[in-house]
């Protein structure tokens, strides 16, 4: 079996006795398939016992082990090292983000389960027919698609770490939260209705930037970015009109009306009277001639638009 | 002191389970658990989970499997009660929000499964433990069960035969605590770590089991340790019993479906013991692949049911093993995967210390007897969890608070504060490293008397280098260190029990298989073995087996 020698650089902190983190080099002889849990316990074990990390299942499924492995949060069970090295020369290793640090590699993830439970994470149900338990609820594969996809979250953290929203946005519940709402928003046995969806927007619906790194971390091809949208979409039709909202209003007409975005009315249809708040960045802008007109004429193939959206709404009433 | 009328030890699927009955029921309930609840290993639990549903099956099918599969050591009462309640126990769950898998008319989908004669086995594709697991969790917090998450367990406190609570180690802070509880439900699952060779995951290493020991209860059948015939090839990770259940081959170098040698009517769908039996002697004898392992081939399922029903064994294989099922065969060999043995219970988790219940894995019911038939665990966990619930609610209700003793709470103190402050010494993980070759090597799918033996002296060995095992990290906060090394010295304990139980018990039957005494006995060995602890190592006794219905049979596939 092949084997080389690889550099792990660690991210160390000891609560008792550092007062801030500093790395540790170790080498370790990677063999094959070996993961960078493997390594990590290779050096727990042969090197240096006061090493921690969280770790349980080994295969991908508990959620113990999520942590940055070259700046990105990946499950150490699932990280081959010898793959991880050989792209960027060395294996480093640190804690996830977006979560207080603990020890070592090991993160308070309170902050994480407390978003999560903003979001009434359970199936919602008629409690007298639910005690019925002659018969189960009948039900389709395909009625239960988005949900089982939903489902194999296994709220290892990695979206929340690195989800850029929240660094910035500490209201936004993150997307495995939101992904966790919509898999019993789909769910045809919860009865939690537009309840379920009414209260989204103050938890942090409309503070995903669409960054798609939930979805290209996902440990297990959850994709909550596509779950938000469906989220967004849902509200969007119980009239929601809050900022995101009307963004995404003044975006679809903007589009609509002249086959281009029109950067003035978005913002003035977004920010409303809030416009008034950047009013001398409005005026300097103006001066210089770099603030976008609110007029404008339509394109010359604005029909061609327009029936794009007769059919983008065709297909959305089947 | 932190008091509670009921504390749950561990917050897997019979945890979580007890822990929603008990509050349900009214008490002031709290679970503690070394983990996060859904890292639990439950969670990996993938094939699925046995019940009756079907028009022409019936609960008493269901528990003929079961006690033919267990070669007649379960005892039947205790079989007829799961049986019985495993479809009402199945609803429950999905009228909790389980996403199982649906036939086309959207009823609850069953795949056939080892040893049972009919398709009864209820499934969430191949994650069927995640989904109960995840399903279970999101009651818990219906419900508003406290958790006490990352906190390791270490002592029982047990007064004149009653159970007063448990201490505790905090792991964020490193203090030990004691807990004061009018009932205690252990429910730890099983001790695969004891093995080298394990599907169960790194957490999985039987505290709740040595704990109880520790305290004077008794063991029961820890000679029985569940092998699994289908492990990736050295990592050992877990190919469910589903793979076989959706059709898959079991084929030797020279191509042949073996199981035909030894189970001719069942084929792969034989018991465990039966089909790790047949790997085994496949590559003892020299048909198996260089390194040690045959091959599972799907092939002939295609991508597409591959894809739909197995897709975590697609990317399990083709992750750890390098090698897609759709388009090759998978290298398996067995490992240990499950603890038929526990702390012994009635019906109602009740064991032989007032206040002290047991649940799942860690209990000995016994519904397993000597060998558990895959999709009966998850079906164990839930309904004697439940079960355990309910009766310690009821144990609990208008009872006054005991004492705690503070002499327990010092007395754990001073053992944690020992083992930080040793300065040389051993790793522990040396030690588990030597405890889970011998096992493996001598507690396997093949015993008799000499590699018994051996066992035994290594073991006294491994006793003796822990006396001076060194943790290597004296820090207090988020000590691991620590909690391996605990760990192992409860794995210590119960690895004893095991080779004594093992090497008393004259007899082959399920998956104790004694080379030197290939025969069922039911003269001398129909019953259960309880070891209780002496200063002089375990000592054994024995209990009858219940038999109501099932008259004792020979066992063939």
């Amino acid at each position: 079996m092949k084997s080389q020698e690889i550099t792990f650089r660690v991210l160390r902190f000891s609560p008792e006795t550092d007062k801030k983190p500093h790395y540790d080099t170790f080498k370790v002889e990677v063999k094959g398939r070996m993961t960078v849990l493997d390594a990590l316990e290779n050096i727990k074990h042969e090197q240096d016992a006061s090493l921690s990390f969280r770790r349980s299942c080994r295969s991908g499924i508990c959620g113990s082990c999520a942590m940055k492995i070259n700046d990105l949060t990946k499950l150490a069970c699932k990280t081959r090292a010898a793959v991880e090295a050989s792209k960027h020369g060395e294996v480093l290793v640190e804690p996830m983000s977006n979560m207080p640090l603990i020890r070592d590699l090991i993160v308070d993830m309170g902050e994480f389960w407390r978003e999560v439970d903003r979001g009434k994470p359970w199936l919602i149900v008629d409690e007298k027919q639910a005690a019925d338990l002659t018969k189960e609820n009948l039900l389709t594969k395909e009625q239960l698609q988005i949900s089982s996809k939903l489902a194999d979250c296994i709220m290892c953290g990695a979206c929340f770490s690195d989800c850029v929203s929240r660094v910035f946005d500490k209201n936004f519940n993150g997307p495995a939260s939101l992904a966790k709402i919509h898999r019993f928003v789909a769910d045809p046995r919860d009865k939690g209705g537009v309840g379920r969806i009414e209260g989204l927007v103050t938890i942090g619906l409309w503070s995903c930037t669409h960054c798609y790194f939930c979805w290209s971390q996902c440990p297990r091809d959850v994709r909550p970015v596509v779950a938000i949208s469906a989220l967004r979409a849902l509200s969007f039709d119980i009239g929601d009109k809050s900022q995101g909202a009307r963004h995404v209003a003044a975006f679809i007409d903007s589009v609509r009306s002249s086959g281009m975005l029109n950067e003035a009315t978005l913002y003035l249809r977004t920010m409303r009277w809030n416009t008034l708040r950047d009013f001398d960045l409005i005026l300097r802008m103006t001066v210089k001639g770099k603030a976008p007109s609110p007029f404008g004429r339509p394109i010359p193939k604005i029909t061609e638009v327009r029936a794009l959206y007769r059919l983008a709404h065709e297909v959305k009433q089947k | 002191m932190i008091e509670h009328d009921i504390i749950v030890v561990g917050a897997g699927l019979a945890g979580l389970r007890a822990a929603i009955e008990a509050k349900n029921k009214g008490a002031d309930v709290a679970v503690l658990s070394k983990l996060h609840p859904v890292r639990s290993h439950s969670d990996q639990a993938q094939g699925g989970i046995n019940a009756a549903l079907g028009v022409d099956d019936g609960w008493e099918k269901h528990a003929f499997d079961t006690v033919k599969g267990s070669d007649y050591l379960a005892d039947q009462d205790a079989v007829e009660v799961m049986c019985r309640d495993a479809p009402r126990a199945i609803i429950e769950l999905e009228h909790w929000g389980a996403l199982f898998s649906r036939t086309e008319e959207g009823r609850i989908a069953q795949r056939p499964f080892g040893g049972a004669g009919y398709p009864r086995t209820c499934y969430a594709a191949d994650k069927t433990g995640h989904v109960l697991q995840h399903t279970m969790f999101e009651q818990t917090q219906k419900n508003g069960v406290k958790i006490y998450e990352e906190w390791f367990a270490t002592s029982l406190i047990v007064e004149d035969n009653v159970c007063k609570g448990i201490t505790a180690l905090e792991i964020i802070t490193g203090q030990v605590q004691a807990l004061k509880a009018k009932a205690v439900i252990l429910a730890t699952g099983g001790a695969g770590q004891v093995y080298g060779r394990t599907t169960n995951s790194l957490s999985t290493t039987g505290d709740g089991l040595a704990m109880a020991y520790r305290a004077g209860v008794p063991l029961e059948d820890m000679e029985f340790v569940q092998f699994h015939p289908t492990t990736l090839f050295e990592s050992n990770i877990l190919v469910s019993e589903g793979a076989r259940g959706e059709g898959g081959y079991l084929i030797n170098t020279k191509g042949e479906r073996f199981m035909e040698r030894y189970a001719p009517d069942r084929m792969e769908l034989a018991p465990r013991d039966i089909v790790t039996r047949a790997v085994e002697t496949e590559i003892q004898e020299g048909r198996g692949f260089p390194g040690g392992y045959v091959h599972l081939d799907l092939r002939h399922l295609g991508e597409e049911k591959i894809n739909e029903r197995l897709p975590t064994i697609r990317e399990l294989a083709t992750y750890f093993a390098g090698v897609d099922p759709v388009k090759e065969p998978i290298p398996i060999q067995w490992a240990q995967h499950y603890t038929m043995g526990g702390i012994p219970t009635d019906t109602d988790g009740v064991t032989t210390v007032k206040g002290l219940y047991a649940a799942g894995e860690c209990a000995c019911v016994s519904v397993h007897g000597a060998n558990r038939l895959g999709g009966n665990s998850l079906l164990d966990t839930i309904v004697f969890g439940r079960r355990a619930g309910a009766k310690a609610a009821e144990y609990v209700k208008d009872m006054t608070s005991g004492s705690f003793p503070d002499k327990a709470l010092r007395e754990e103190e001073n053992r944690i504060e020992h083992m930080l402050s040793v300065k040389e010494g051993e790793k522990s993980s040396i030690i588990k490293e030597a405890l889970g070759e011998t096992m493996v090597k001598n507690l396997g799918v093949f015993r008799n008397k000499q590699r018994l033996e051996t066992a035994k002296q290594d073991l006294q060995r491994l006793r003796e280098r822990f006396e001076n095992v060194c943790v290597h990290d004296p820090s207090r906060k988020f000590n691991t260190s620590l909690i391996e090394a605990l760990e192992i010295g409860f794995g210590l304990d119960l690895a004893e029990v095991t080779i004594a139980g093992a090497l008393a018990r004259r007899e082959s039957r399920g998956a104790h298989y004694r080379v030197d005494y290939p025969k069922r006995d039911d003269k001398k060995w129909l019953k259960h073995t309880l070891a209780t602890r002496t200063t002089k190592g375990p000592k054994l006794s024995y209990r009858s087996v219940t038999i109501t219905k099932w008259q004792p049979s020979e066992r063939g596939y």
